[in-house]
Order: structure tokens, then C-alpha cells, then sequence
């Protein structure tokens, strides 16, 4: 018993006496301030973060869940937007995923904040010219993340410095900024990044190109909002009321001016930037390697995925090319639509009479077309990793009428009946009538919308063809995403520029544009007809072609979606859409082949609600803050 | 051991209903119903299901609550019997009307009975129908009751549909495509329709629907103009059999 109480009471001393211990000890295991910020391999982890979860929209992106950062999103092809915004035919439609996914980074943002706030404390550790060149990188990585802030929700809550916790709940508590003053704040941050940062950096982290080719893209935003964008503060509406969405018209020249004067920054200030392939001989090969080339010197900056370490990958190659000629898993899933093809011309396939073109081989279409559509989007009978695409959805035993004949290619239309066209419902399906083997093609359409296209083409941008079949798998691709390249700010100037009355400096821009991709002169009009009316503004026929050769150079590279959106045109062009594709048959009696412009075999239609022009605040943020207010029509 | 084995499952029984709450609190069983009239006409308001929302507030608690939308129904009346006593804002919103007032601070006690009027943006007046064979030619023309200021005129568009049910969220989606609707896109001061008298100009010819022998369609005429939320204002439903 007596021992008992001793170890009883040797047991109460050591719990009493232990709380003597100090509690305030630093950590060893975490590193602050003092190691991150006062050396320059100290700031190079630290921005590494930052980067990481930089809102860039690449081959992990998923429209309805946001960003991921290369780990086993293996599925991102039935997310992606180009699927959304009617470039291709994929999993989504419908505008599946236009409401967003509540993105509200602001933890990152505490993260500059505190860069910002915290380093000239370590000013003495650093050459002049190396502490500026930070602080402009921190600038520049707020206003990305701004940007990618205000592009989905208007005027979002601008939060500059390092809150503090333990603040009074109505100083936490930030009330939304107008959408003008968002993009002014960004235009602030970036011209302070412009002018501090050095002009060249490591592969994959920003210098000042960086920092003004964002600037060229976010102020060309904000004036395309302010001039066609609808919400003034005479709308019903409390969220338009107070400016939160909505930019004054009055805006709109001083906003073309600062992305005219950024894309200028290239012209003024000594690089290396130039757009790849000029002069080539092989237009297709030269575009199609510039997406693989890390060191491209179109690319101004460039999101890396790492092969040596297998830490970070996506799964593009195994993602847009059907698995078992071509790739690996999960498979094709997302197809070029006919319309975003056709933005590069009118195909070949018709007569002057009306009536479709007979072909001897299905490789005589597009032999001849423009080099940068042939880098963008597969055809039947091109190669790729020693296969070839065979694409036919099946046979017509006459085919005596016009194109219009097929009526988008429904099984109503008289030409179309059982008796007279075949068409194929399941992959190796055969028929006595064609003697030729499986009525479809290997690749396309049989049905459904994995390993077959839907609509007649393959996705071939960022394509890397060097990988092999057993390579080009999910989770096993490492090509690196282009953040901003050249090409992109000469389109913002020439847009920029039309828009403020410079028309023939944008035709030279576009022209320039046109010429490296091998595509044919344009010759603008000189009396352009009106193609909309948005906001009491006009958009001409010259306006147009200079949008759409952006959607041409750009295509596949996340833009459209957001174009679509500022032009505040998307409603007028998802609209109950459906998208189309070019199906080829074989004309048993003549022994040729015909491509017929059909709806694709997917059938989703498309439609684009006003209110996805700005997506919801996150309802959660709200409870949190009532001080938001929510975007109209939610 | 086995006795043990016992006593630690009762006792975990224990431990584990102790986490468990009951929500005392009454499930909510107010009910908040009425019409939505048309100021103009006195008659109700035709919209179609859900393309318009009566939207409330609950001021009991918050300043700025979130909104909870009540649907209006094709008929223009509007019942939600799942709500809180308690005190709200309410607007009728988002439907094809000249902006409404929010009307601040309404009592809900067990049961309010409060219509709401409205101003539409237009009207599809003198509608006709005539079948030509399986083909369905229609006409009609516009008239707005306030011409000042009135939002461009976007299109018109024809919904067909086999049930009484029709409007832009029922209808069959072969007639929804681009080829039968009219553009407008215009003003209406731009030539579309009177500016004193609000009698629209032009009586507009849709574009021809193949209809199928042997069914019974039922087939209104919807007109947009290009304000916030772009939602159709109806013509009545009329009712076509097909031999």
C-alpha cells in the first residue's frame, strides 16, 4: 500500500511539475520569415509555393472543380472547358460547370501579402536590383491571382495587406471592391511589376514580359466590359448598383489604351520574343513543335511538369487520341467540333451546284489546307506514333441530292432512309452490302463518345507525337502548358488597337499572324457590314475576323470560354446550339467518298444564360461575410 | 471474458448515444401563396413554369440574407408551404417585367395571402394559327405597354409541345432551333413599333413547323428583349390537332 501512495505521489509531481516547462520555444521544424525571406534560395521556395497553386487553366483543369496541381487528374478531359465553350464535343454540355466551383484563393493571396509586407525588413540582404526584381514578382503573382478572381466574379473584396486575426470581426469583414477598381488595382500591381522586375528569369518563373503580357490581357478585359458589358448603376439590380459588376462605358478607351501600351512594352524594351516559324519551310511541323519546345522563344512564360522527378503530370496524350492505336488510358474523349474548324475557312466539300464533292481517297480533303488547322486538329488519314486515323461513319448506296439533302444528317431526311444508308452501331459491325470490312471507320463513329470521334476529328495542339503508344497514357504526359506566348500579344494589340481606331496597324498585326501560320491573305472590307449589336455597340465584319483569328491562334488553349464571355457574345452563339461535325461516307454505287456536314452523334445542345457571365460568390463566403453582395440572377 | 466482452459493448452503446441530438426545433410549416397580376391588363401574368420567381428575404435575423426564389407557375400564381413565420423582403424577380419593387419587411404568420403586379416588357397580340396540311404557319404582332426606354427587341421564337405545359423550360427541342425563330434586334423606336401608341409595326410570319400527323400540339409564341435575365413574354397557348 505504502508503495501505492509513493508512485501515487511521484506520479502527481511529475504531472504538476512538468507545466513549469517553457511553452513559447520556437519550432525547429518550421521555417519563417527569417529563413524564407532573407536570402534569395530562401525566396525561391517560398514563390515555389506560390506558383504551385498559381489559378492557371492547363491540362488539369476541371471547369465544375478547379484547379489541381498534376497529381492523378486523370479524368480532366471530361471537365475541360474547351468542351464547354463549343471548340469541341466532349463529356460536358449544356454549359455543365459555366456556375464555377467557389474559387476564393485568398489564403494565397495572404501568402504575397506577406512577402510584400515582410521583406523589406530584410532589405540589407539583397543588391538593390534583386530586391526590386522580387517585389515586382510578388506584384505580378497578386494581380494573377486578382485577375483570375475578377474574371469570374466582378468586384471581389481587395485585401493589400496582412490581416490579422484577431482583428474586430467589422475590420475582417471586406466589402466587395467595384469591378473598376479591381482592374485598376491590377493594373497598379502590374505596373509596379513591369517596372521592377528583371527582363529575363529561370524557365517557368515570370520576369516583366510576364508581368506585361498579363497586363495586356487583363486590361483588354476590362475594356471589352466597359464597352459591351450591360450593368450600369441605374440596373435593378443591388450587385450592379453598387459597380460590383459593370464597368462606366466612359472607361472603356483608358483600358484599350493600357493593354495597347502593354503589348507596346515588347517593342520598347530589348527581348528575344518573336513569333516561331515565320520563315519556316514546314508551317505544320514548326507549329506543332513550338507546344513541345520548353525553350520556344514564343513562350513568355510556361507552367513546367516535371519527367525526371515524376512528381507532377497530366494526362493529355492519353486524353485526346483513342487508346490502342494511339494511346494508352483512359482514352479519347473530346473532339474538334466542325464549327471551330470551319472558323478556318469553309471546307472543300461541296460543289458550286450544292451537291457534295466526290473524293477518291478521304486524304484528298485535307492535303492543301492551312498548315496551323492541320497543327490543330487531326483529319482521317494522317499519322500519328505509326497509326493512322480512320475515320467513316458509313456508306450511302447512291447519294443523288444536294448537302442540304442530309439535313444535318437526322434519319428523317428521305436520302437518309435504312434502305439507302448505312451507318454503323457498334464498332466492327459489318454488312453484306459493303464488302469492304467494319461499316465504320477504326477511330469513328460507331457510337458513344469514348475512343471514336463524334465528330469526324482528332485534337492535335500540344499533341506530343514524340511519345509512344504505350507512353501516352493518363498520368504520364509532361509537355509543359504555355501561360502566355507571343502570338497572344500581338492579337490583344491588334484587338486593342482596332478598338481605338488604329485599324491598319490591326490588319498588319493579323496579318502577321496569318502568315506564320501559312494561312491565306486577308483583305479587310471596306465597307464592313454589322455581324452583332452588343450594348448599342456594333461589331463589323473586320472586328470579327480579327476576334476570330484569335480563336484560330488560340484554339485548345483555355481562351474561347473567357473571349466568348468579355465580348458578351457567348449567349448569342451557345443559343441553343448544336454543334456539328463532318462525317465521311463511302458511295458504294460510284465508289468514292463524300463528306456530309451533320450534327454530331453526341447531341447535346448548348445554351449560354446571361447570368454566367459572372458566376455566383461562393454562398459560404457570404454567410461569412454578409457585408457580399451577391451577382445578379442567382 | 465473456461477461467482459458484454459489458464493453453495452457500455460502447453508451458512449455512442451520447453523440446524438434530437432537432427540437419545428420543421418549417408557413405557408406564403398568392398571384402575380398583370398591372396593365388586371389579368394574370402569363410566364411560363419557372421562368419567373417571387424572391424573398428573411430580414428576421440578417441584413443581407441569402435569397430564396418561389417559383410562379405558368398561371402566375406562386405557393411555398415549407417556410419560417417570420419576417421578409419580397420582390417578384427575374421574369420578363419592367424591374419591381421590393417590398420590405412583410409579416409571414402561419399563412399570407399577397399578390404581387407587374408591368410585362410586351405583349404577343393577334396570334393566328393555320394548318396547312401537317405544316403550322403562325403570325402574330407585338405591343408594348411602356415604349420608353424598353430594352432592344431580341427575337421571337415559337414552343411547341405535346402537353397544356409549354413555354422556353417545356417544350420539344426540335422547334427551339435557330432556323424557326425571327430576329428582331432592334429598338423599338428603330421602326419595331409606335412609340405613343406601343402598337408594334410589323406582323411577323415564323418560319414554317413540320408537325407529325395524328398528335395534338400545343404551341404559344414567346418574345424577348435584351434586359438583365432575357426570359420570354407569351402569347395565350393555343391548342393544334393535327389529322
Amino acid at each position: 500500500m505504502k508503495t501505492i501512495k509513493y508512485l501515487f505521489i511521484m506520479l502527481l509531481m511529475g504531472v504538476i511539475g512538468s507545466s513549469c516547462h517553457k511553452l513559447t520555444l520556437e519550432p525547429k521544424g518550421i521555417l519563417g520569415d527569417a529563413e524564407l525571406l532573407s536570402s534569395e534560395a530562401g525566396i525561391k521556395y517560398y514563390v515555389a509555393g506560390i506558383y504551385m497553386n498559381l489559378p492557371i487553366e492547363d491540362f488539369s483543369y476541371y471547369v465544375d472543380q478547379g484547379f489541381k496541381n498534376g497529381n492523378n487528374d486523370w479524368d480532366a478531359s471530361k471537365h475541360w472547358l474547351m468542351s464547354v465553350d463549343g471548340e469541341a464535343v466532349g463529356w460536358p454540355g449544356g454549359i455543365d460547370g459555366a456556375g464555377g466551383f467557389g474559387y476564393w484563393p485568398y489564403d494565397q493571396i495572404r501568402r504575397i501579402n506577406t512577402l510584400i509586407e515582410n521583406l523589406p525588413t530584410y532589405k540589407s540582404n539583397y543588391e538593390d536590383d534583386a530586391y526590386n526584381a522580387i517585389l515586382g514578382e510578388a506584384h505580378f503573382l497578386r494581380a494573377f491571382y486578382y485577375f483570375s478572381l475578377v474574371k469570374r466574379y466582378g468586384g471581389i473584396p481587395i485585401i493589400d495587406s496582412v490581416q490579422s486575426p484577431t482583428a474586430d470581426s467589422a475590420v475582417l469583414a471586406v466589402p466587395r471592391a467595384t469591378e473598376e477598381n479591381v482592374y485598376k488595382f491590377i493594373q497598379t500591381d502590374l505596373q509596379f511589376a513591369m517596372d521592377n522586375m528583371a527582363a529575363t528569369s529561370d524557365l517557368g518563373r515570370a520576369n516583366k514580359f510576364a508581368a506585361a503580357a498579363l497586363m495586356s490581357r487583363a486590361m483588354l478585359f476590362a475594356g471589352t466590359i466597359a464597352k459591351y458589358g450591360s450593368y450600369t448603376k441605374t440596373s435593378s439590380e443591388p450587385a450592379a448598383q453598387a459597380g460590383y459588376v459593370g464597368i462606366p462605358a466612359a472607361d472603356a478607351k483608358d483600358f484599350f489604351t493600357a493593354a495597347y501600351n502593354a503589348a507596346n512594352f515588347f517593342d520598347t524594351n530589348p527581348n528575344n520574343y518573336e513569333l516561331v516559324g515565320e520563315n519556316a519551310a514546314d508551317k505544320e511541323q514548326s507549329y506543332v513543335d513550338m507546344f513541345l519546345d520548353d525553350n520556344s522563344k514564343e513562350d513568355i512564360l510556361i507552367k513546367q511538369y516535371n519527367p525526371s522527378s515524376n512528381l507532377y503530370y497530366h494526362s493529355y496524350d492519353g486524353s485526346v487520341s483513342p487508346a490502342g492505336d494511339f494511346s494508352n488510358w483512359p482514352g479519347s474523349e473530346v473532339y474538334p467540333s466542325l464549327e471551330s474548324v470551319e472558323l478556318f475557312g469553309k471546307l472543300p466539300i461541296e460543289n458550286p451546284d450544292g451537291t457534295p464533292r466526290r473524293f477518291d481517297s478521304r486524304n484528298d480533303l485535307w492535303k492543301g489546307l492551312e498548315p496551323r488547322l492541320l497543327a490543330d486538329v487531326y483529319f482521317s488519314g494522317m499519322t500519328l506514333r505509326g497509326a493512322t486515323f480512320d475515320i467513316r461513319r458509313g456508306f450511302y448506296r447512291t447519294y443523288n441530292g444536294t448537302m442540304a439533302d442530309a439535313q444535318d444528317g437526322v434519319s428523317s431526311a428521305p436520302i437518309n432512309a435504312i434502305s439507302n444508308r448505312t451507318i454503323a452501331t457498334s464498332q466492327y459491325q459489318t454488312d453484306p452490302a459493303f464488302s469492304g470490312g467494319a461499316i465504320a471507320g477504326k477511330h469513328g463513329m460507331w457510337g458513344g463518345i469514348e475512343n471514336n470521334t463524334v465528330t469526324g476529328f482528332f485534337v492535335r495542339k500540344y499533341v506530343n507525337y514524340r511519345a509512344s503508344q504505350v507512353e501516352a497514357a493518363g498520368n504520364g504526359s509532361h509537355q509543359s502548358w504555355v501561360v502566355f506566348r507571343y502570338a497572344e500579344i500581338l492579337l490583344n494589340k491588334a484587338e486593342a488597337a482596332y478598338e481605338l481606331g488604329k485599324k491598319q496597324e490591326a490588319y498588319d498585326l493579323i496579318g502577321r499572324i496569318r502568315k506564320r501560320a501559312g494561312a491565306a491573305t486577308w483583305v479587310p472590307k471596306g465597307g464592313p457590314a454589322s455581324v452583332y449589336v452588343i450594348n448599342g455597340q456594333t461589331v463589323d465584319e473586320n472586328l470579327q475576323f480579327i476576334r476570330d483569328e484569335r480563336s484560330r491562334e488560340l484554339i485548345f488553349e483555355n481562351h474561347r470560354w473567357w473571349d466568348l464571355r468579355r465580348w458578351r457574345v457567348a449567349d448569342k452563339v451557345l443559343n441553343q446550339t448544336r454543334l456539328h461535325g463532318l462525317m465521311p461516307y463511302y458511295l458504294l454505287n460510284e465508289k468514292k467518298y463524300i463528306f456530309i456536314r451533320e450534327y454530331n452523334t453526341e447531341g447535346k445542345t448548348y445554351t449560354f444564360n446571361v447570368r454566367y457571365y459572372y458566376e455566383p460568390i461562393p454562398a459560404g463566403e457570404i454567410n461569412k461575410n454578409p457585408s457580399l453582395i451577391q451577382n445578379p440572377i442567382y | 471474458m465473456k461477461k467482459i466482452l458484454f459489458a464493453i459493448g453495452i457500455l460502447s452503446l453508451g458512449a455512442f448515444s451520447s453523440c446524438m441530438k434530437t432537432d427540437n426545433y419545428a420543421a418549417p410549416s408557413a405557408t406564403f401563396s398568392g398571384n402575380v397580376i398583370d398591372s396593365v391588363t388586371g389579368k394574370p401574368f402569363l410566364t411560363g413554369q419557372g421562368e419567373a420567381h417571387i424572391r424573398i428575404w428573411e430580414v428576421s435575423f440578417k441584413q443581407n440574407p441569402t435569397p430564396q426564389d418561389i417559383p410562379i407557375k405558368q398561371d402566375g400564381t406562386f405557393e411555398d408551404t415549407k417556410l419560417f413565420s417570420a419576417t421578409y423582403d419580397m420582390q417578384p424577380y427575374g421574369g420578363a417585367f419592367w424591374p419591381a419593387k421590393r417590398d420590405s419587411a412583410i409579416k409571414l404568420n402561419k399563412t399570407l395571402q399577397k399578390d404581387f403586379k407587374v408591368v410585362p416588357y410586351l405583349y404577343v397580340v393577334d396570334l393566328t394559327s393555320r394548318l396547312v396540311d401537317t405544316t403550322l404557319l403562325l403570325t402574330c404582332r407585338l405591343k408594348a405597354p411602356i415604349t420608353t426606354n424598353l430594352p432592344r427587341v431580341l427575337d421571337i421564337r415559337p414552343f411547341v409541345s405535346l402537353t397544356e405545359h409549354v413555354g422556353a423550360g417545356s417544350r420539344i427541342d426540335e422547334y427551339a432551333l435557330d432556323k424557326y425563330k425571327i430576329d428582331v434586334n432592334n429598338n423599338w423606336w428603330d421602326g419595331v413599333g409606335d412609340m405613343a401608341t406601343g402598337e408594334g409595326t410589323t406582323t411577323y410570319s415564323l418560319p414554317a413547323l413540320p408537325l407529325k400527323p395524328g398528335r395534338t400540339f400545343y404551341v404559344r409564341v414567346g418574345v424577348r428583349v435584351e434586359d438583365t435575365y432575357q426570359q420570354y413574354n407569351y402569347s395565350d397557348i393555343v391548342k393544334i390537332q393535327v389529322p
